[in-house]
């Protein structure tokens, strides 16, 4: 201790003791830190959605990612049922900044490998597995809920094109993913289908791709390709194949007829028919339709909705329903055909009227003798069409029913005409009184063979023969009149045939002159030879007038070659 | 208790903790061998072994929250926490690994704290049992402690080795740098914790 204090010692300094070590920033930096971290890991969490799905196939909580162009843009955090276990509910954190997306038009899809006969995609999900694929919304009110698709949209919202809508009838043989054709290029595809407002047709939704869609105007027209087509109707039976992916899928074809009307495209969603064959759209290029009503009393097996409506032979509308009618009053059936005249199919040729309706017009037809009548389009299918005549020896029968078509008359159609005549005539041959005629005859016979017995006509015979027998002699005094008149004529004769003995050699001399080996006739023919030879001569002199008119001066030149 | 309760600090000697040299200095003389400022205790012990501890035990949050790596095996695979990793061992039936990561990841780091903490409070109320106990626990910190690091050895490892695209690739994640914040934070603690206060404590309030 002692040398301890011997030791010469510095002064100490004293520091006063820190209430607080440095030390403590440490922690303090940690907490800095961690609520950075804290922030950091709220601000990132996007927001949190649910999508419901028929299927969590391939998904698993925590695992599965949601990806957008193949970037990660969120996590499937859980996977339960929905409350009524039809559904599967998925929980998925989204990255932040997807909250503008979320719009109720979002589409989320699982992306699994799939083959279909339109190809293979999500092959990359053997290896990765499976994700879920959004496609950001961009219309719509924001939401947190949605409905998963159970397949990829065909059309991802990158990708140019537009979107249209078809009505058609019936659905036929399109699905989803039913291409769409461009003078046979696949410009397109089938997007889906639902009914319309009515539930009595179909509304089909299609794309189509840049830079076909620039070929849609309003008036492009779209029908059904089937992979084969067999119709039979009065034409006649047609068939149709196509190529083997239409044959499998059936197909949509569209085409835009040249117009001479500055068209703008239509906007996107745009409604357009869908008709069942190309057949059918050059139907439907004529806009103005006149709707007709006919009533036929007799058969109209073989007439169907569609038949042709001829004029002539020539087309000019068709067939639309028909119906059988009964009416009460007379206890009578009949059959309405309603058609539609197309009048676009019928040029028109000089000044026309316009004041004059369609109506006047079609009346002043029928007063002129237009009809109706039903006619056998094809005796192998018996198919009929109406054909309009002009008759007008038949009188207009209209039944004047109540509706709101203007009614056409008709006429029987030639068949019937003609066993309604027949018939009529062994009706009228039936009637005909033969047994009375024959008693009417058999007493005329009697009483005429009474008449020829009567003693009257025996009187009369007998003044007969007595007359005869004057006439006779009559006859033989004039017979005595005529003897010297011949000889007369005897003389007339032989003086004819001394003058045509004359005549005879006359004939022979002038055939010695015309004979082939007569002198005159070898003269002759000298003559015509010289004459040719005269006339020859004279052309060529006249040739070489023409081209060197100096060789009349200077004599021919000689030909240099 | 006579032998036991006679201490250099008690009898007003200083020992260097540089040279060993053990003398009568004030607090805060430099040593007279090797001029090292000398204290009779760690200054500051028990506040910047809190200061570090509670730091340690911050940081233990979200290194266990935040994965620690990513192992890529045929293109699937996601970022794993050390328990998920712990889970997916038991799961294949890595039970050996799976406990040897569960002692050096979970239970060393965080009996570290624990222990650490106990320490710290029972230096703070004067507890005046178990004081060998105490100390063996102190001894059993420092030793094991340097092992947690095992982790961090597996990972830097794993992804400088296993780089092979698509087939299998490791790659570290945040996780880690707060889990090896924690290892180096503990590890100071411990260095910064005097032992003797347990004994000084005890003899103080008593």
């Amino acid at each position: 201790m002692t040398m301890v204090d011997d030791l010469p010692l510095a002064d100490p300094v004293i520091h006063p003791k820190k209430a607080i070590s440095l030390f403590w920033l440490i922690p303090f930096v940690v907490i800095v830190v961690g609520a950075w971290l804290v922030y950091d890991t709220l601000a990132s969490r996007g927001p949190l959605i649910t999508i419901t799905f028929n299927s969590a196939e391939g998904i698993e909580a925590g695992k599965t990612r949601v990806r957008h162009k193949a970037v990660d843009v969120g996590r499937v955090e859980s996977v339960w049922l929905s409350p009524d276990f039809g559904q599967v509910e998925l929980t998925v954190r989204l990255a932040a900044g997807m909250e503008g997306v979320l719009m109720s038009n979002a589409k989320f899809w699982v992306v699994q490998p799939r083959f279909s006969l339109q190809g293979v995609s999500g092959l990359g999900t053997l290896v990765s597995g499976t994700y879920i694929e959004i496609e950001p919304g961009n219309t719509g009110p924001l939401t947190d809920r949605f409905k998963g698709l159970e397949s990829p949209p065909l059309v991802r919202s990158g990708t140019q094109g537009m979107k249209i809508r078809l009505t058609a009838e019936k659905l036929g043989g399109l699905a989803v993913g039913t291409p769409v054709y461009y003078l046979g290029i696949p410009a397109g595809e089938v997007l889906g289908f639902d009914l319309n407002k009515n539930k009595d047709g179909v509304i089909i939704h299609a794309f189509i791709k840049s830079p076909y869609h620039q070929l849609i105007m309003p008036n492009s027209r779209f029908w059904k390709i089937n992979g084969i087509d067999l119709s039979m109707n009065a034409d006649g039976i047609r068939m149709t194949a196509s190529s083997l992916s239409t044959l499998l899928l059936g197909g949509v074809a569209f085409e835009t007829p040249a117009s001479l009307e500055n068209l703008e495209p239509p906007l996107p969603g745009n409604l357009f028919t869908l008709f069942e064959d190309q057949s059918a759209v050059t139907d439907s290029s004529y806009r103005r339709k006149i709707p007709f009503l006919m009533y036929f009393d007799g058969s109209v097996r073989g007439l169907k909705s569609g038949a042709p409506v001829e004029f002539r032979g020539i087309k000019i509308g068709s067939v639309r329903d028909i119906r059988m009618e009964f009416d009460r009053a007379n206890t009578s059936f009949r059959v309405a055909v309603l058609m539609e005249i197309e009048p676009e199919r019928v040029t028109e040729v000089g000044d026309h009227n316009t004041e004059e309706s369609s109506d006047e017009f079609i009346q002043t037809l029928v007063d002129r003798g237009l009809r109706g009548q039903l006619e056998t389009a094809s005796y192998l299918t018996g198919q009929l069409y109406v054909n309009l005549v002009m008759r007008p020896e038949m009188p207009v029968r209209l039944l004047g029913t109540q509706t709101r078509y203007k009614e056409l008359p008709t006429v029987a159609s030639n068949l019937d005409e003609i066993s309604a005549s027949i018939t009529s005539l062994l009706r009228k041959l039936q009637t005909f009184p033969s047994d009375e005629i024959g008693k009417n005859l058999n007493e005329t016979l009697v009483s005429l063979k009474k008449t020829v017995e009567a003693p009257v006509i025996l009187e009369a015979a007998s003044a007969m023969r007595d007359a005869l027998v004057t006439l006779k002699s009559t006859m033989v005094q004039i017979n005595g009149k005529v003897d010297p008149m011949g000889k007369d004529l005897a003389k007339a004769t032989e003086a004819a045939t001394k003058a045509l003995a004359s005549t005879d050699r006359l004939m022979a001399n002038l055939n010695d002159l015309m004979d082939p080996d007569a002198p005159m006739n070898y003269r002759m023919l000298e003559l015509t030879r010289e004459l040719t030879a005269t006339s020859r001569a004279i052309r060529t002199f006249v040739g070489i007038m023409s081209r060197q008119p100096e060789s009349l001066l200077f004599g021919k030149e000689k030909k240099e070659e | 208790m006579a032998i036991l309760d006679l201490t250099a600090k008690s009898s007003g000697l200083i020992r260097c903790p540089v040279c060993a040299l053990v003398t009568p200095s004030p607090e805060n003389h430099p040593c007279p061998r090797c001029a090292t400022p000398l204290h009779a205790r760690k200054p500051s012990s028990l506040q910047k072994t809190w200061a570090l501890t509670m730091a340690a035990a911050l940081l233990y949050i979200p290194a266990n929250i935040f994965p620690i790596m990513t192992v890529v095996q045929m293109g699937q695979g996601e970022p794993k926490t050390i328990l998920a990793g712990v889970a997916s061992l038991i799961e294949t039936g890595m039970w050996p690994l799976a406990m040897i990561v569960f002692i050096a990841s979970v239970v060393v780091p965080l009996g570290k704290i624990v222990i650490l903490i106990y320490l710290l409070v029972s230096v703070h109320v004067g507890l005046k049992t178990y004081i060998k106990e105490r100390i063996a626990l102190y001894r059993l910190m420092e030793v094991f402690g340097h092992w947690s690091m095992v982790d961090i050895f597996l990972v830097t490892l794993l992804t400088t080795l296993v780089k092979m695209g698509a087939l299998a690739t490791i790659e570290p994640n945040r996780g880690v740098s707060f889990f090896g914040a924690v290892v180096v934070l503990t590890i100071f603690a411990a260095r910064t914790f005097d032992p003797r206060l347990i004994w000084d404590s005890a003899h103080d309030h008593g």
